[in-house]
């Protein structure tokens, strides 16, 4: 009897074992076309594997947080940094995962992905830009990867400063923000500047310890981000006249992003609460010290101005653990609406 | 809530319920080892669970990790592979709140202030016990003040009777794995030694399938490779037959192995490599001043962690970091019996040192002194046992950039009533409260830009309703237990961003709410004669909820990594020399983060084990009353080849094969 019934008990363990839930077949990849379409990039969690793309259809308010899994039929991998577009595809920068996605931007479907690696070390891509057919990638490896985008192969490798972060091309030349993140305490404090025609660096500009964000205002010249030592040393926005390239002002103000907002420039700031300043380009002064109140948004994380399109995105990374939100404000400041994302929203890109 | 309640009902109604006996333990412990008061001799034992030799064998586990999943209430994290890095957490308290005593010392990691269980071996365990506040009689007084205690005892800890004790074994098994280990005992009236090593390697390297969503990323899990060999000394000397021997242990360890990390996406690149490095020296002795037995312990720890990135990202293109952690401790404990061992009288007091030097240029050494001291009444009457204490910590850090030193009080204390029944049927009920802190660790006070100097202890009020029931007869044994708990843990120490994404921080956040039932039935039977099967099965409910800030999104979530069901089940087949064992874990849904999303759920899991055993003996020395025993062992882990992760991304091998053999003398 005593074996029976543990031949019994036995039998429902392995039963029990095999049961697993229903799975859903796959979705198959929508042809429909992107227009009018908002994509948030979510960089999800270090090692994680959670990065994705959420889709927000602005007119219906509908939005699905599997764009990316559906459309391509596999996840976008880890840490996911940077989304552009350039003529008919768009470019995702992941940066644990060491890839670049490009997808069709008419419909999302995969067109490559791009392995970055070189002699079995993950280059770590971190930021994008584009000019004249090329896509220009600052990789942590100390290089920026010029990349062909009609033949999507790495034509040009580039030596910069140390862990080159955000990158921003103004006229022939490409200005790298060197952040040396990974040498903490000895960060670096320089942006390159590489000449677009050679190919090369052709020099390095000392801005401040850490340099991070940067962008060109509606004069030409670069303003760049040098994020301090989180200590003793703090955030400043600096200013490089493209003329001569030379540092031509420090700010007496913190700055942890920036964004090209109408020629002027959006200074989001993230310690405490977070604060938005706006910083007109043509008095070389702050015009408001506090443009958008960023209240009621749990962790305010990056901005993203779309002057044309009269949208203004705040990303609320909600705690960094947490599905983030995106507000929605038009370039007044007048709140619009907030869509629910995936973890840590990143970059929003309107198609 | 509901499943909790009418489970908690079912467990009383049908009486099906009580804890394993490890009173049974300890007597046999009793019998075979000691001559005077053991130092493994359980004030509570109701509320310990054990698993003795004979079970560790025949699991074959890889490690104490592997082991103590099979303890209800033990929710397991492993990151993977042999040696990989193991941690649990004990009816939602993190093992920081544990106090681990091996051989009766207290084992200190002031550093991260848990132990890696895939670095304590298993080939030389007598037997591991786990529970809340099951206080040995003699454990340091150190352990008094934790809320649980995982207690070890080991080969080389014990003197044993025999002039002449040998274990060995050599096993071989999938991944390139080998494993040997030796140990001898040489005793005369007066004196003994015992001397034992342990060498294992393995190549570690296996296949894998990871599911992610509804896409199978499929790879080999690499960089997993593993050295480590064990060694050590023990010296006994017993001046007289009625006391505790003089006991003088060193042990050390080398451990070199690759860390096979996450997996990572479309990118397998990542070589991290750790080398460790332990010494130990741990010294007791015992005294008798009239009814008083006083022990005296002290002990010293060394380690040292070297950890290399190979393919890291900054100017020199690795980023290397040492650690060297120095751990002391002294103490005495007392016991003093009055009216017979009606009523003990018990403390002690302790010293405990510990100092940090970290490598990464930075002049932070952090230092802690740390003086305990606990006072307790134990009553033995013959239908019940009343124990009560309190325990006091002082702590004195003295670390930081200025140097600066910060006095810290905690007291814990403690209450635990259960009764006796004698007779055919024995039941047993028992509470047990107490309330104790466990200290942030050097890593979380101090480390690079993650340590915060401002954290406060982690307290935890724990409440445990205890039922157990057994009966035991020449063909029947039946015991069965069932814990109710609440704990409530406050100031609780977590690492969440705080500046940004890549800016962690530790920080005092969190009041936690943990209740939830262990369920324990143990059925032995005989028949045919000379056959018998074991059952041993186990289930934990838990309900670990957040309840910081009713404003806070995950306000009533279930806390991650903690399922609301595990359990495992074993049925062992024997006779006289041979056997077969059966065994399984199952591990429930639960979430990778706190936010109780579909996204961060993790898939639950089953997996079975086989072995099957034989045993030789042969008569030596007769006379002496030695006898060898010569055992083969084949064992199949993970029979279904089940694809599965403990935490996520971090992939679990395969279907693998062991193969042992052991010898004993």
């Amino acid at each position: 009897m005593l074996c029976k019934k543990l031949f019994i008990f036995t039998l429902v363990l392995v039963a029990f074992s095999s049961c697993k839930k229903k799975e859903m077949p796959p979705c198959p990849p929508s042809m429909e076309s992107l227009h009018g379409k908002w994509l948030v990039l979510n960089e999800g969690l270090f090692q994680h594997n959670n990065s994705s793309i959420s889709q927000i259809d602005p007119n219906s308010g509908i939005a699905t947080h599997t764009f990316f899994e559906v459309q391509v039929g596999r996840p976008l991998g880890d840490t996911g940094n940077d989304m552009k577009r350039y003529g008919n595809k768009i470019y995702v920068v992941v940066n644990v995962s060491s890839t670049i996605e490009v997808l069709d931007a008419k419909t999302g479907v995969s067109i490559q992905q791009i392995s970055m690696q070189e002699n079995g070390q993950a280059k770590q891509p971190r930021y994008i830009d584009f000019h004249n057919g090329k896509a220009f990638i600052s990789c942590y490896d100390g290089f920026v990867d010029v990349l062909d985008t009609v033949s999507l192969t790495i034509t040009n490798r580039i030596q910069v400063g140390s862990n080159p972060d955000h990158l921003k091309v103004a006229g022939n030349r490409l200005y790298v923000s060197n952040s040396g993140g990974l040498n903490f305490p000895n960060v670096d404090s320089t942006v390159s500047v590489v000449s677009l025609t050679s190919f090369k660096e052709i020099k390095k500009i000392t801005v401040g310890l850490n340099p991070g964000s940067i962008t060109v205002g509606g004069n030409g010249d670069i303003y760049v981000v040098s994020r301090g030592n989180f200590g003793s040393f703090p955030s400043r926005m600096h200013r490089i006249e493209t003329l001569g390239d030379t540092k031509a002002e420090d700010y007496p103000f913190s700055a942890s992003q920036l964004s090209e907002f109408g020629g002027n420039i959006l200074i989001f700031e993230n310690e405490g609460q977070g604060s938005l300043k706006l910083f007109d380009i043509s008095t070389n002064t702050l015009a408001s010290n506090d443009f958008l109140s960023l209240s009621g948004i749990v962790t305010p994380y990056k901005i993203q101005g779309n002057y044309s399109e009269n949208l203004l995105f705040v990303m609320d990374a909600n705690g960094y653990v947490n599905s983030g939100y995106v507000y929605i404000f038009d370039v007044s400041g007048v709140f619009i609406r907030k869509e629910h994302v995936g973890l840590v929203p990143t970059a929003v890109l309107v198609l | 809530m509901k499943i909790f309640l009418v489970i908690a009902f079912a467990g009383f109604v049908f009486k099906a319920s009580a804890q394993p006996d490890s009173t049974d333990e300890v007597l046999t412990m009793k019998s075979v080892n000691i001559r005077a008061l053991p130092i493994i001799y359980f004030t509570n034992p109701l509320n310990a669970q054990t698993i003795s030799r004979k079970d560790i064998e025949e699991l074959q586990p890889e490690d104490v990790g592997q082991l103590l999943q099979k303890f209800p209430g033990i929710s397991m994290k492993s990151y993977g592979g042999l040696g990989g890095l193991k941690t649990f957490s004990f009816r939602s308290l993190g093992s920081q709140h544990t106090a681990t005593v091996l051989d009766g010392f207290t084992v200190l990691n002031a550093q991260s202030g848990q132990l890696n269980l895939g670095q304590i071996q298993t080939s030389n365990l007598e037997s591991v016990s786990i529970g809340e506040q099951i206080v040995q009689v003699k454990a340091p007084v150190s352990s008094l003040v934790m809320a649980n205690e995982l207690v070890l005892r080991t080969f080389e800890g014990t003197e044993h009777e025999n002039t002449q004790k040998i274990r060995s074994s050599v096993k071989l098994g999938s991944f390139g794995q080998s494993d040997n280990y030796l140990g001898y005992h040489f005793g005369k009236k007066k004196f003994g030694f015992t001397v034992h090593a342990k060498y294992r390697q393995a190549q570690g390297e296996y296949p894998f399938s990871l599911k992610i969503g509804n896409f199978n990323y499929d790879g080999r899990q690499t960089n997993n490779q593993l050295k480590e060999l064990y060694s050590g000394l023990s010296l006994f000397y017993r001046p007289n037959q009625m006391k505790q021997p003089i006991r003088l242990i060193y042990r050390n360890s080398f451990i070199d192995q690759g860390l096979p990390g996450a997996v990572v996406l479309y990118n397998n690149t990542d070589k991290q490599y750790l080398k460790t490095e332990n010494h130990s020296v741990s010294m007791d002795w015992e005294d008798k001043w009239g009814f008083t037995n006083v022990r005296y312990y002290a002990q010293y720890q060394y380690n040292e962690q070297n950890y290399l990135d190979s393919h890291y990202l900054n100017t020199q293109g690795f980023l290397e970091r040492n650690f060297y952690q120095s751990n002391a401790n002294l103490g005495l404990r007392f016991l003093r019996n009055k009216f017979g061992e009606l009523i003990q009288f018990y403390g002690g007091i302790e010293q405990g040192y510990s100092f940090l030097n970290f490598s990464d240029g930075s002049s932070i050494h952090p230092q802690r002194w740390t003086t305990y001291s606990s006072a307790g009444l134990h009553i033995n009457e013959k239908k019940y046992m009343l124990d009560m204490r309190f325990g006091h910590q002082l702590v004195n850090e003295i670390g930081g950039l200025e140097e600066s030193t910060r006095i810290k009080n905690l007291f814990s204390p403690y209450l635990h009533f259960e009764t006796y029944e004698k007779g055919r049927f024995k039941w047993k009920y028992g509470f047990t409260t107490s309330t104790t802190s466990r200290l942030p660790s050097f890593n979380e006070l101090y480390y690079a830009q993650v340590g915060n100097q401002e954290l406060k202890p982690e307290k935890v009020r724990q409440f445990v309703l205890t039922n157990g029931f057994s009966i035991i007869n020449n063909k029947w044994q039946w015991r069965n237990s069932i814990q109710l708990y609440f704990n409530q843990i406050e100031d609780k120490i977590l690492s969440i961003p705080t500046k940004n994404l890549f800016i962690w921080s530790i920080q005092n956040v969190g009041l936690v709410h943990a209740s939830g039932l262990d369920f324990n039935q143990y059925i032995k039977r005989e028949f045919f004669g000379s056959w018998w099967v074991d059952l041993n099965l186990n289930y934990s409910y838990q309900r670990s909820i957040n309840r910081t800030d009713k404003n806070d999104v995950n306000y009533g979530s279930q806390i991650a990594y903690i399922p609301e069901h595990n359990g495992n089940a074993d049925v062992t087949i024997r006779t006289k020399k041979s056997g077969c064992r059966f065994s399984s874990s199952f591990i429930g849904e639960r979430y990778s983060l706190n936010e109780n999303i579909p996204s961060n759920l993790l898939e639950p899991f089953v997996i079975f084990d086989a072995s099957i055993f034989h045993t030789f003996n042969f008569n030596y020395k007769r006379e002496e009353g030695l006898s060898q025993k010569l055992t083969l062992q084949f064992q199949v882990k993970n029979i279904l080849n089940q694809n599965y992760t403990y935490v996520r991304n971090f992939v679990m091998p395969g279907r693998n094969f062991l193969i042992s053999i052991s010898y004993a003398l």
